[in-house]
């Protein structure tokens, strides 16, 4: 989680707690889940991006967003060119040489993908705007077993260990003179990894028994995150908000009652050309990681 | 000379890091001698050592060894000219028997299958793991893995051989074992003792010894290269700078501990450094009670 | 008075060793001492430590017999969390000891498991933080400090349950000498002011030359030397197969060989040759 790492502009929603995040951030993600209203999806959106400006978090929101473009390009490219429903029939918008593309195509195509990034903006203002310590205290606070936090804080401390790690076991194998991309060279590198993670983690288990981790006594908590009536309530708005939001969705906002304006032929091959770029951009990414030396 | 390196104003900067890691360090070290690298934890030492091998480009100056510019060569190649042992040895064992560990490497360099056998038997035979060859390497004992280690890139006989913190761990006995290797190593005639002389002729090794354990450090080293924020406090004979009290006081370093005693005693620091020989225990005699 | 760690008889034997690990091993420790715990790669040094706090046998198998007591408790049949509140431990590598996001819950940690009610658990953590010289680092994780500083966080951690026992297994192993001196220094005045036992297992005998004054000296899983440090070294000295002095006491043994007591930092060197100090040591 990168909010540790951000400008301690102390803003609202970094303070929010927790909790009542979650619970808003299921609301916006359950609504986004079942929603093919565009104007709806497009509200959700705007309301994220103006909160993630108002917290500071507005760029690396946009830069977690660029992950994501080879998958929304693939989504796309798929619904433009076979639409996976057709009903009753399907009307034709354009034609490019061979290919033929269908407005419903193209109309499915580009909700699902403003889908997936509504999602994806809700779920990362929440991580965003919050730290993880807090989060694992919370959950914690509402019962949720301490060994579990404590695997949970653990694993996030093992990604940029074994990043780390894994970085010195390349530079030893190519000191050996083997090849230090691609799959192969990756496998290989993995068991040295593995196996110092594997000892690794025996010496830290040992190491947390001996300071007093998994006896019978009860724990105590150190971090406590203030849970105040204000905080309870917002959460249970938001829980309602998620199931209004969900049920509004799958009735009022579904596919059969989104009407559609007739697209243009232009607009269905601008589509066509941005996700073929977009799809061919992430291929050409990935053979090049994987043909480095 | 292939074993010779030459550090011409090497720098580099860590990706994101607000300072260089090695600024403008200007170094050499020929076939036949042995370097060491000091400094304050933090001064870039092991920036340096990572320069030296090729696993990273300096962002400004070049790397030469055996005269030839590493930014030239791809990573894989520099694997033949310069050989890194890290500080922690499971991060180089990489096969499942000391025997494939040290074909590793020759193996890579195309060597043919009696000439990779070669090379195992001989540097199995110097680094005393003949009885162990058919071990997994990480069952074994600390200081047994770290000679793996050393052998395996050893095997490859590189002119240059970087060694980064050999002395993690290790104790009095051990350290003196590596000592003795090393100056072997230096000379050029330990690993290279094969039958099959189908390699070149014995050569001297230019050898690069990163630590912050300074009595290690004289006892091998015949140059010290002072690090501070990353570019160079002094550079110069090891023997004279590790008596230079106030030199490595400027880099944040402590003397070898019998630099200092004699510093206190008011002897002659040098005869310090390289430990406890006649020379010094008949300074410190001559000095005693008197006051 | 009973001392605060008596081991009697102590016989260590991992499964398929070929030699014990440990060998009949006795010693006792009083409150308030700093033991060198010292002895060639393999002597045994981490088995000892490991048995008083009951590592071994009961997460790490292995066969002991002999009597283990530290602060009256057995190790072997104790309660986890009954013995974690006396004795503790620090180890050479810091990625097997440390594991929580930030620093502060990283001391807050062992306090946590003992059940240590939340105020003063905020108390104890400030002081802590201040008397480790840690607290500009309160809220940083632990995987963001150097080597040293994480070093010193492990002991603030140990010291922090206030033990009555610190353990100190090869703690600067892998730190360059300034780290080692700040670790072992916080170490050995905080055990001080607590008036904790602690035993410092290491090769590092230069280092160790300024904080120990009493040797347990192991070869080969025995006892070969218990003694005030001065004359532990002279033992040494007159046994050149068991391991190697400090270099200042190496150099004494050759200045006076047969000496029953080395000096083995400058200080006392300067004295025991009767000679004004000349620049500042340690």
């Amino acid at each position: 989680m990168t909010a540790a790492a951000l400008p301690a502009r102390s803003s609202w929603l970094r303070r929010l707690n927790p909790i009542t995040k979650l619970a808003w951030m299921i609301a916006g993600v359950a609504t986004a889940l079942v929603t093919y209203d565009p104007t709806v999806l497009a509200a959700i959106s705007v309301l994220v991006l103006v909160l993630a400006a108002s917290a500071g978090v507005a760029s690396p929101l946009a830069r977690a967003m660029l992950a994501f473009a080879p998958l929304a390009a693939s989504i796309l490219l798929v619904q433009v060119l076979a639409p996976a429903f057709c009903r009753p029939s399907c009307s034709v918008a354009a034609t490019v040489g061979p290919l033929t593309l269908y407005a419903e195509g193209v109309a499915h195509g580009l909700v699902l993908v403003a889908r997936l990034l509504t999602i994806e903006l809700v779920a990362f203002l929440a991580i965003l705007t919050t730290r993880a310590p807090d989060v694992l205290a919370s959950l914690t606070r509402l019962g949720v077993p301490s060994s579990v936090a404590f695997a949970a804080a653990m694993t996030l401390q093992l990604v940029p260990l074994l990043r780390r790690e894994l970085r010195i076991v390349l530079d030893a194998q190519r000191a050996r003179g083997l090849r230090t991309a691609g799959p192969t060279a990756l496998v290989r590198a993995l068991v040295p990894v593995i196996v110092a993670s594997v000892e690794r983690a025996q010496q830290l288990s040992i190491s947390i028994d001996a300071r007093g981790f998994g006896s019978s006594r009860p724990r105590t908590s150190y971090r406590a995150v203030p849970l105040t009536r204000g905080d309870v309530l917002g959460a249970a708005l938001g829980l309602v908000a998620a199931v209004v939001g969900f049920v509004l969705g799958l009735t009022r906002w579904g596919p059969d009652t989104v009407t559609w304006p007739a697209l243009p032929a232009w607009v269905a091959i601008a589509v066509l050309a941005v996700s073929v770029a977009g799809f061919a951009w992430a291929i050409v990414r990935a053979l090049a990681f994987a043909a480095r030396a | 000379m292939t074993a010779r390196v030459e550090l011409r104003g090497v720098s580099y900067t860590y990706p994101g890091a607000p300072r260089p890691a090695v600024a403008a360090v200007s170094a050499s070290v020929d076939a036949g001698e042995v370097l060491a690298v000091v400094g304050e934890s933090g001064s870039g030492k092991s920036t340096l050592a990572r320069l030296i091998a090729g696993l990273l480009r300096p962002d400004a100056g070049s790397v030469r060894l055996g005269g030839t510019d590493l930014r030239g060569l791809r990573p894989r190649d520099v694997a033949g000219r310069a050989g890194i042992v890290f500080q922690h040895p499971n991060h180089q064992l990489l096969t499942s028997s000391v025997r494939d560990e040290l074909a590793l490497g020759p193996r890579n360099l195309g060597l043919d299958a009696d000439a990779v056998a070669a090379r195992v038997a001989g540097t199995a035979r110097a680094f005393r793991l003949a009885g162990v060859l058919d071990e997994h390497p990480y069952r074994l004992a600390l200081p047994v893995r770290r000679r793996v280690a050393v052998a395996a890139i050893v095997a490859m006989r590189p002119p240059v051989l970087v060694l980064d913190e050999p002395t993690a761990g290790l104790d009095a006995a051990e350290i003196a074992d590596l000592v003795a290797w090393i100056r072997v190593a230096s000379g050029g005639t330990g690993p290279d003792a094969d039958p099959s002389a189908s390699a070149a002729a014995p050569m001297p090794l230019s050898v690069i010894v990163v630590t912050h354990d300074l009595r290690f450090a004289g006892s091998i080293a015949d140059r010290l290269l002072v690090l501070r924020g990353g570019s160079v406090a002094a550079h110069g004979s090891a023997s004279a700078l590790l008596a230079d009290v106030d030199a490595l006081a400027a880099a944040g370093l402590e003397p070898p501990p019998l630099v200092r005693l004699a510093e206190a005693l008011r002897i002659d620091p040098a005869l310090g450094v390289a430990g406890t020989g006649d020379a010094i225990v008949d300074a410190v005699r001559a000095r005693r009670g008197s006051g | 008075m009973t001392p605060l760690v008596a081991v009697d008889g102590l016989t260590v034997r991992y499964p398929g060793g070929a030699s014990p690990a440990l060998d009949d091993v006795s010693f006792t420790a009083g409150a308030g001492e700093v033991v060198g715990v010292v002895g060639a790669t393999g002597a045994g040094r981490s088995t000892l430590l490991r048995a008083l706090l009951g590592i071994v046998p009961r997460l790490v198998p292995a066969d002991v017999t002999g009597s283990v007591r530290v602060a009256g408790l057995d190790p072997r049949t104790t309660g986890v969390a009954d013995l974690a509140r006396v004795a503790a431990i620090v180890l050479d590598d810091p990625e097997t000891q440390l594991s929580q996001l930030t620093v502060e819950e990283e001391l807050a940690f062992g306090l946590e498991n003992l059940g240590t009610q939340p105020a003063d658990m905020r108390h104890r953590v400030a002081q802590m933080l201040d008397a480790a010289g840690l607290a500009a680092f309160v809220s940083r994780n632990p995987q963001e400090l150097s080597g040293g500083e994480q070093q010193r966080l492990a002991v603030a951690c140990a010291l922090v349950v206030r033990p009555r026992l610190l353990l100190l297994d090869e703690p600067v192993a892998n730190l360059d000498p300034r780290s080692g001196h700040a670790v072992l220094e916080l170490a050995t005045a905080l055990a001080r002011d607590a008036g904790a036992t602690v035993l410092i297992a290491t090769n590092d005998v230069d280092l160790l030359a300024s904080y120990a004054s009493r040797l347990l000296v192991l070869g080969g899983g025995r006892v070969l030397a218990d003694d005030d440090a001065g004359r532990a070294w002279a033992s040494v000295a007159a046994h050149p197969g068991w391991m190697a002095p400090p270099a200042i006491a190496g150099l004494a043994a050759r200045v006076d060989p047969g000496a029953p007591w080395l000096p083995s930092t400058v200080a006392e060197a300067t004295r025991w040759l009767g000679v004004e100090r000349g620049a500042a040591d340690r």
